[in-house]
């Protein structure tokens, strides 16, 4: 219905464009003794179609999901199929009306971050209305409210889409204080402050904290959380600084603690041509907030507390990524790029780029200011970057790390790991390159010493052959081989993995992705 | 602009409208006890690698001391999850757990500790987290009784018979019958990531007896692993619906076997005692950590449940020692010594003799499990250097 109002209405439209996309991925299991893999359905497969309407007053947008068997590592609740996510929104001047599922950012997401990562399987959007206002120059409120989405069979609802059982509704303002002051803009100053609140209503369940005299706990129906942060941008300074307080919120994640959550955020950089320094630290403390206070794992996840450690896409530097911990944490980065331009002693011919990164993280103490001396995780990488020649490019990086993988997995201990990483690119002509790397992680720990190999061949811009292997030294061997081909909008690859068990992170938010061996196919088709 | 103001006034407060704080002294609320007289089971997915199950297995005793026996516990470790198999020397693992594992949902990503009670969902699912469980039960014990039944349980060393009778079988019932075993003393990492080697395992999942038909009375027989002890071992019959879902739960220990053997003493080199005793101990060696002689009696004793023995003496004065079922007393200076070890079927013993001058030296051993049953056994010691 929704879909048929906004196609009369955007008849009238001036300009109305269709846009989509497929994708599909799939794994053909192979049963592995040696990796405990034994596939009871072996095709196993994530879809989604996506299909968006948009002219000048009106835009439309639904998504189709079919995993009924989805690949591994996904939450026993994410198989379903149906609807996952439709919206109408409605523009006209200063305001912007959505109705459907939307999602949403304040700031840095300390209080609310509704999203879509489908690696992660996180699909966090309320089904609800979003309202977006800019009544005047400078201001910007928005406010929305809505239930969230919570995979296909949370509670074995038989609609399929399934909510948290809280309601959720919030609001955000923002100023920007440089469009009121002339004098500002003028010196290149721009300064933003806000100010966000999100509520969660729920009703209260029965939990029982004792038995020998009986007594539940008194679960707080409203749980608010607010923040405000300003941001400060000067020539090629800026700083940024966010402050979120959450008022308690008994929940299985913090075992049914009242204590009230907190998280502060500071940033500062400098960034121009050649050269980009960031300075940021972070304290968080029990922020964790869902949609339903009965929830875990990345389910019903309502806000996001950013992870200070880099994501890493060699494979080795990725082998123990680091997951946010909602409970409390310290974390500091300092990074560094510098590029010595060329035709100079140190950037040659074409160029040298450096980049430093320093990553740490430890747990909160007693005190407001105390800081645990259990380290969670450390990440002191060096890198290089430079051009050769006309057909040659090299990386070459060092990378030190700490991951406590009692913390972030729940079993083991101190990780310390020595990583080396080189790369490199042969490009004879514009459309062959050849793209060979090696890496070598050294430890006493976790799972001892690795080395990983990967050569990949590009060719007319449109095909890629690729091979890889990781081996652990007296262990297993961890192989992929495939195919990847590109053409006017179509993406195909296919391969076959012999794949590792570990965790897929983004931004500190991980899920636990099991071993896997057989045939894979990602096909995605967008238009 | 004085718009902008109205909207940013509205906007605080809803914020200061929507948030509740639970004082300190608000945080509890008292309820009423359980009612009910239905019975329940919490089976508790576990494993020794997973740290958070030492506050599962808390809470489930809470639980189990509120209820009493209304409530039966039963531990399992699947295979199918690798938090169980962490420590490879203690695997309280078996097939029977990944059966009802995967039938409740659990996959090798599943978190543990998880609890099902009942065999039913809970908010959509059979995986409870064990802060739930109180609520779980409480709803469970509370349903009404549509079914009851006996169990007992006979055993001979390694072999159990089980008697199962219901006295009304509900439609499409099923019956399973379980074999538990407590005090599994082993590893298990701890919620700050130490191991705790000597943690005690309850009621764990041993094997599966029997799931199938019901009928009002059957009988089954089960041979237990060598590697388990028959006197810590129980068995939990659960009778269902067609849905897997528990009507009834019993969890029955096994009566001890009767053994009419009377006490029987041994000496080594002697033989059985038929009656009093009395034997002469003349050789003896060196104490390499003293330098003293030392002169020594061994042998054996078979009883059941809790042996006396009552060490008499003459007054010399000098050291000696008693030592039986992996228990030592020292027995010096006074004229008569009584002790007591927990004996169970037939345990070791030995008399140590320490004397300080040549001569002979008279001890009487007396074993004695009861008032009337008991031997006589005198030692002299003739020490010749």
């Amino acid at each position: 219905m929704c879909l048929l109002l906004s196609a009369s209405l955007l008849c009238t439209a001036e300009s109305v464009s269709l846009h989509g996309r497929v994708e599909h991925s799939a794994l053909l299991g192979v049963n592995d003794a040696p990796l405990n893999l034994t596939y009871g359905f072996p095709y196993l497969s994530n879809t989604y179609l996506d299909l968006g309407l948009q002219s000048t007053y009106v835009n439309a947008g639904v998504r189709l999901e079919v995993m009924p068997e989805p690949l591994p590592g996904y939450d026993a609740a994410f198989a379903g199929a149906g609807v996952g996510n439709i919206f109408v929104q409605a523009n006209y001047k200063w305001l912007h009306v959505t109705v459907g599922d939307v999602y949403a950012q304040y700031g840095s997401g300390l209080v609310l971050r509704l999203y879509e990562d489908r690696n992660l399987g996180v699909d966090n959007s309320l089904r609800g209305a979003k309202i977006v206002v800019n009544p005047c120059k400078g201001l910007h409120l928005e406010a929305i409210g809505g239930k969230q989405r919570v995979y296909w069979n949370c509670y074995q609802s038989s609609w399929g889409w399934n909510y948290g059982q809280g309601a959720l509704f919030g609001g955000n303002v923002e100023l920007q204080i440089d469009e009121w002051c002339a004098a500002m803009s003028e010196h290149q100053v721009r300064w933003t402050v806000g100010g966000a609140f999100v509520s969660r209503y729920q009703p209260m369940d029965t939990v029982y904290a004792s038995y020998a005299s009986p007594a539940i706990y008194n679960l707080p129906r409203f749980v608010g959380s607010g923040e405000v942060r300003t941001r400060l941008q000067i020539s090629d300074w800026t700083l940024l600084a966010e402050y979120a307080y959450k008022a308690n919120d008994p929940s299985l994640d913090n075992s049914f603690s009242y204590r009230h959550g907190s998280a502060f955020l500071l940033s500062a950089g400098y960034s121009r041509k050649g050269l980009g320094v960031l300075l940021q630290m972070k304290r968080s403390e029990n922020m964790s907030f869902r949609s339903d206070r009965m929830f875990r794992g990345t389910a019903g996840m309502v806000n996001y507390l950013p992870a200070f450690a880099p994501t890493h896409t060699y494979a080795l530097c990725a082998l123990y990524p680091y997951a946010t911990q909602t409970s409390g944490e310290w974390a500091w980065q300092a990074e560094a790029t510098y590029t010595w331009r060329k035709n100079t002693t140190m950037g040659g011919k074409y160029g040298t780029t450096l980049n430093l990164n320093l990553s740490h993280i430890r747990g909160t103490g007693d005190g407001v200011w105390s800081v645990s001396k259990e380290p969670y995780y450390t990440d002191i990488d060096l890198g290089l970057k430079k051009r050769i020649s006309k057909q040659w490019w090299l990386n070459a990086m060092y990378m030190y790390q700490t991951y406590n993988r009692f913390r972030t997995e729940g079993h083991g201990g101190l990780v310390r790991s020595h990583i080396f990483v080189v790369d490199a690119k042969y490009q004879p002509l514009p459309d062959v390159a050849v793209r060979v790397e090696g890496q070598y992680l050294y430890s006493h720990a976790g799972e001892g010493q690795w080395i990983d190999g990967l050569i990949e061949l590009s060719l007319w811009q449109c095909l890629m052959l690729s091979f890889s292997d990781m081996y652990n030294i007296g262990g297993e061997n961890y192989y992929q081989a495939g195919v990847a081909f590109r053409m006017r909008g179509h993406s195909l690859q296919a391969g076959f993995v012999r794949q590792r068990e570990g965790y897929s992170c983004a931004g500190g938010v991980c899920r636990y992705v099991p071993a896997q061996k057989g045939a894979t196919i990602n096909y995605t088709y967008t238009f | 602009m004085k718009r902008c103001a109205d909207i940013l006034f509205f906007c605080l407060l809803c914020f200061l409208c929507a948030c509740d704080v639970i004082g300190e002294s608000d945080r509890l609320l008292p309820v009423d006890g359980v009612g009910g007289e239905a019975s329940v089971l919490l089976v508790e997915f576990t494993g020794v690698g997973c740290v958070n199950c030492p506050s599962a297995a808390a809470e489930a005793k809470r639980l189990h001391e509120y209820y009493g026996d209304r409530l039966v516990v039963v531990e399992m470790h699947p295979p199918a999850n690798p938090f169980t198999k962490a420590v490879p020397e203690y695997d309280y693992t078996c097939a029977a757990a990944d059966k009802y594992y995967a039938l409740y949902g659990g996959t090798p990503s599943s978190p543990l500790p998880a609890g099902v009670v009942n065999g039913r969902r809970y908010d959509g699912t059979y995986f409870a987290d064990w802060h739930l469980w109180g609520t779980a039960v409480a709803d469970a014990a509370s349903r009404k009784v549509t079914a009851s039944l006996d169990v007992a349980v006979e055993r001979q060393q390694q072999d159990f018979s089980i008697d199962v009778s219901i006295a009304s079988v509900p439609d499409g019932a099923m019956l399973i019958v379980w074999l538990t075993e407590d005090s599994l003393v082993g590893a298990q990492l701890m919620p700050d990531g130490s191991a705790d080697m000597n943690y005690v395992h309850n009621h764990v999942l041993r094997t599966e007896v029997y799931a199938g038909a019901v009928a009002t009375q059957q009988t089954f027989y089960c041979t237990l692993s060598d590697a388990w002890k028959a006197e810590h071992c129980a068995v939990v019959a659960v009778l269902t619906d067609s849905e897997g879902a528990v009507l009834a739960v019993k969890r029955t220990e096994a009566a001890a076997p009767k053994d009419d053997r009377p006490l029987q003493v041994i000496v080594d080199g002697v033989g059985t005692l038929p009656s009093d005793t009395t034997v002469v101990i003349g050789e003896y060696t060196v104490n390499p950590l003293t330098g003293k002689p030392l002169m020594e009696i061994t042998g054996s004793v078979f009883c059941q449940g809790v042996l006396t023995v009552v060490v008499e003496r003459d007054d010399a004065l000098y050291e000696d020692q008693f030592c039986c079922a992996d228990m030592c007393v020292n027995t010096d200076y006074e004229s008569v010594q009584r002790i007591q070890f927990s004996v169970k079927d037939m345990s070791r013993w030995f008399a140590h003799f320490t004397p300080e001058e040549p001569g002979t030296a008279t001890i009487t051993y007396i074993f004695a499990p009861d008032n009337i049953n008991s031997r006589r056994l005198t030692v002299e010691y003739r020490y010749q250097p």
